[in-house]
């Protein structure tokens, strides 16, 4: 359970980095800035682990059909 | 460190050169990091089932633990709401010629109170986020008491 934890903190970092990257490179415009950052809203899952769950619960029921 | 980067981000701004940037491509920052911590608790919550729900159990099974993910699910809902909010604002305030930050506070405020919930919710799913600050928690209405 450790493990997964360091993982998920280092999958955090990895995956921010990017991010704090692109947010230096700067906007010509601030509706181009706001676009962005509303894309950038819109991946924000909303229900992340009903999405984990109702994959597995998917893929039983698939496994299970004659 | 990345709690201090973070919090910088939220509260200053990042390095647009308007005030209404700055706190669009802090939304920014926020958003992408909650999307990778949404990828992560769907990895986790896919892990958890299929370790209490094994291969040839039924899909019932995954149900009992539907109690346990909620709370983090709801959390990511409260989270993305408040970025909506705090996004709304800085619109506002760039159509209305007024100063984003102020438009923003409150938002802000709301935003970091939400993610503090996320932080705690993970936890309880062993899922690591960044802490905010706890004194820039108590500079927050109605976290200085604390949320756990």
């Amino acid at each position: 359970m450790i493990g997964q934890v360091v993982l998920a903190a280092l999958q955090i970092v990895a995956a921010v980095a990017p991010g704090f990257l692109a947010a230096f490179s700067g906007h010509k415009t601030d509706a181009e800035a706001l676009a962005t950052a509303e894309k950038a809203v819109q991946t924000v899952p909303e229900h992340p682990a009903e999405d984990g769950l109702k994959a597995w619960r998917e893929h039983l029921a698939e496994m299970r059909k004659p | 460190m990345r709690a201090l980067v973070l919090t910088l981000f939220l509260l200053v701004g990042c390095t647009g050169t308007t005030p209404v940037q700055q706190q669009a491509q802090a939304i920014d920052v926020a958003a992408l990091s909650l999307g990778v911590a949404g990828r992560v608790a769907t990895e986790a919550s896919l892990a958890d089932a299929q370790a209490t729900c094994p291969e040839g159990s039924p899909p019932e099974c995954v149900d009992q633990l539907q109690p346990r993910w909620a709370p983090v699910d709801a959390a990511f809902g409260a989270a993305r709401a408040t970025l909506g909010a705090w996004l709304a604002a800085d619109r506002l305030a760039s159509e209305a010629g007024l100063d984003p930050l102020t438009a923003a506070l409150g938002a802000v405020a709301s935003f970091i109170r939400a993610y503090e919930e996320l932080r705690v919710a993970l936890e309880r799913v062993h899922i690591a986020l960044p802490a905010i600050p706890p004194g820039v928690l108590a500079l927050v209405p109605a976290t200085s008491g604390g949320s756990t």
